[in-house]
């Protein structure tokens, strides 16, 4: 082993941290992640408390009462990235702390944040659903959407793209800009202030001053729409990117500003693969003999890439672009 | 009764309510006993044995790096002095729409809305101050006040929001920072009387201003008092160009903008190159005589005036987008953060070391 970098889960309540975690330790318990396994097993009462639901066809719920810190000690098997171990970091009440930082500045910068701040990458979690306040898409609207990935996808796809010629990503796609709106659509208020917010304080104690940007493959940003599943099928169809576009302009905006395109990417996570709440899956679900849930993301050309590898978003937070290949 | 902590045995659901420095109640004056009134007390058996709660474990840790809300004047003096930063002067009569029009650009920009404003949203060190606007904003729906007025605060200058832009193009890797007073509409009447001993102290950061931003109630020069309003903004028209000329600066952009204008009864398009002329706006022009002949004066004193129509919520903003908003800020951005062109660097190729003229060389001997 060369390396231990940190990596650390982050979002507001309710994001889909703790889905993933309980998936992916499962996935690790279970041996199914081609390049990841568990370094060293230590206290294991809070991953069974996360990965023991899903048998179950539950999601993972927190104690009340409780508060707690999860590390899991995370290595590369096999030889497609270099031996590797990672630090994944991740806090029950990360949400809450991220809310209620952004409003009471008196206290909450603990020294574990403080911590976390220096990681290598940064996976950052946000629910579709806590972003869409006014879904104003009319049918017109939604056909506008459509038309053009469905030319993309399907009228005009082409033979050799970039992505076959110099590999995933190629040369970094910028993130298409947002969708200018009709004087009709309403305003969205923004929703990621707190996330940016958060992201200001983690770059203040890494001394980076606003606007520069940190060195390359030192900082990564990996975006996560969790609950993929149940994305809006305009954005289903068209990606992450489009999604983090239109309805986290600020966010994207700031990341653009402040870190390097290559260090930033975006993914659509659906961790269990449908809502366990609805009873027909649930049972389909449990019954299941492999894993479920997959990973979404964009490759170079704008095509829609698929992977059933849940450590995919931590592959790519550890080694870069390497990892969509 | 002020500051009673809370006791042991008891525990508060409110965490916010806890003043970090002094872990004292900050709701101790609301009751006469908090002990025993205040709510967010619980008092039960096994809240008093719930040590390690996660309300009390979130209440630890340091304060933030900085507050996120607006700055004061040393703040902003602060920022001033370490950065380039860019200032821009929002005057206007109380209710003219200034703290709006402040939202909805912050809206628009958080919206994705940019349009051809060439720069991209870098950071803010208001971030909650914006955020707390932008959430008045969206409760407001249709009737009555829409962020609510700027409070007036004692012999002090107001506050600064702040935000932090990047050039959209690739090429240009420059940090802005820009800083908006949000000043309340009482001091700009008094500095409108007179411009004494108080109104420089409270608006002292016009002498630093890269630019300054009229806002007017285009509605209200339509009002039974409309020649009075026209008279005042003309006013604070003159002397905002007044203070434009005492900083020296030459092409200092004065932006005016009219503010409510989906409200008025034209709906007209006016030419770029004809905004400083009233005939162009109709009614309106003919309604604001005063105004425009005092913006007539910023060419003799080397203000770069440009005059703007915006209404920043026209509509509960879940109903439709703003008007117009943009512009001006461009229009300030734009010479704020003019540069001088350079020519482009050339150096001359030297004849002696060229392998290309000792080539050249060799074929003429």
């Amino acid at each position: 082993m060369t390396d231990r970098v940190a990596l650390a889960l982050l979002g507001g309540p309710e994001s889909g941290k703790t889905t993933y975690l309980a998936a992916l330790g499962d996935r690790l318990l279970t041996g199914e992640l081609p390049c990841l396994e568990i370094e060293r097993l230590g206290d294991t009462t809070d991953l069974s408390r996360l990965t023991e639901p899903l048998f179950e066809g539950r999601y993972p719920q927190r104690t009340k009462g409780e508060r707690f810190h999860l590390q899991l000690r995370l290595a590369t098997r096999g030889n497609r990235f270099p031996a590797s171990a990672f630090d994944l970091h991740i806090g029950d009440y990360d949400g809450e702390e991220v809310e209620r930082l952004f409003k009471v500045r008196t206290r909450g910068w603990t020294q574990e944040w403080q911590d976390r701040a220096e990681s290598r990458a940064l996976l950052l979690f946000i629910r579709p659903n806590a972003l869409t306040d006014w879904p104003r898409m009319t049918s017109a609207m939604d056909q506008h959407l459509r038309a053009p990935t469905n030319r993309m996808l399907h009228e005009h796809p082409a033979p050799l793209t970039p992505e076959d010629l110099f590999g995933a990503r190629g040369f970094p796609p910028e993130a298409p800009p947002p969708r200018p709106k009709t004087t009709d659509e309403g305003v969205r208020v923004p929703t990621c202030v707190a996330v940016i917010e958060l992201l200001q304080f983690i770059r203040h104690v890494r001394r980076l001053r606003p606007g520069v940007r940190p060195v390359r493959g030192q900082f990564r940003i990996a975006l996560i729409a969790s609950a993929w599943d149940e994305i809006d099928i305009s954005f289903a169809e068209r990606g992450p990117a489009h999604y983090f576009s239109e309805t986290a302009a600020l966010l994207e905006d700031y990341l653009w500003s402040n870190f390097y395109e290559e260090d930033v990417f975006r993914f659509g996570l659906s961790a269990t693969g449908g809502d366990l709440h609805d009873p027909v899956y649930r049972e389909r679900y449990v019954s299941r003999t492999g894993g479920a849930g997959d990973i979404v993301w964009s490759g170079a050309n704008g095509r829609l890439r698929r992977s059933s590898d849940l450590s995919v978003p931590l592959c790519w937070a550890a080694f870069g672009d390497r990892a969509l290949e | 009764m002020t500051g009673a902590a809370v006791a042991p045995g008891l525990r508060c659901q409110n965490v916010d309510c806890v003043v970090a420095a002094t872990g004292r109640c900050a709701r101790a004056a609301e009751f006469e006993d908090p002990l025993a009134e205040c709510p967010d007390l619980d008092r039960s058996v096994e809240a008093a044995r719930s040590v390690q709660t996660p309300a009390s474990a979130l209440a630890t840790g340091a304060a933030a790096p900085w507050s996120g809300k607006p700055l004061d004047q040393g703040e902003c003096e602060a920022l001033l002095a370490r950065t380039p930063a860019r200032l821009l002067a929002v005057l206007g009569l109380h209710g003219a729409g200034k703290t709006c029009l402040l939202t909805s650009f912050f809206l628009q920009l958080a919206d994705g809305q940019r349009g051809e404003f060439p720069y991209r949203f870098a950071s803010s060190l208001t971030l909650h101050g914006f955020g707390e606007l932008a959430e008045r904003a969206s409760q407001w729906r249709g009737q009555g006040e829409i962020v609510g007025h700027t409070p007036l605060e004692d012999e002090r200058p107001g506050r600064f929001l702040h935000l932090g832009f990047r050039p959209a193009a690739r090429s240009d890797e420059r940090h802005i920072d820009v800083l908006c007073n949000d000043t309340h509409g009482e001091i700009i009447n008094a500095f409108i009387d007179r411009v004494d001993e108080r109104a420089r102290r409270l608006l002292g950061f016009l002498s630093r201003a890269d630019g300054f931003l009229v806002i007017i109630d285009a509605e209200a020069l339509f009002s039974a008092d409309g020649t009075k309003q026209d008279a005042r903004n003309s006013l604070l028209v003159q002397r905002a160009i007044d203070e434009a000329k005492q900083t020296g600066r030459a092409d200092i952009p004065l932006a005016l903008v009219f503010t409510k204008f989906d409200r008025l009864p034209v709906d007209q398009v006016v030419p770029v190159d004809r905004r400083l002329d009233p005939r162009s706006w109709g009614s309106l022009g003919a309604r604001a005589p005063r105004i425009f002949a005092a913006l007539r004066r910023s060419e003799s004193a080397g203000v770069r005036a440009d005059v703007f129509a915006a209404s920043a919520f026209p509509r509960p903003m879940q109903e439709g987008q703003p008007i117009g908003v943009m512009a001006p800020f461009h229009f300030f951005l734009l010479h704020a953060d003019r540069r001088r062109a350079w020519s482009p660097w050339e150096s001359p190729i030297s004849d002696t070391t060229s392998a290309f003229a000792a080539m050249r060389r060799w074929r003429i001997e």
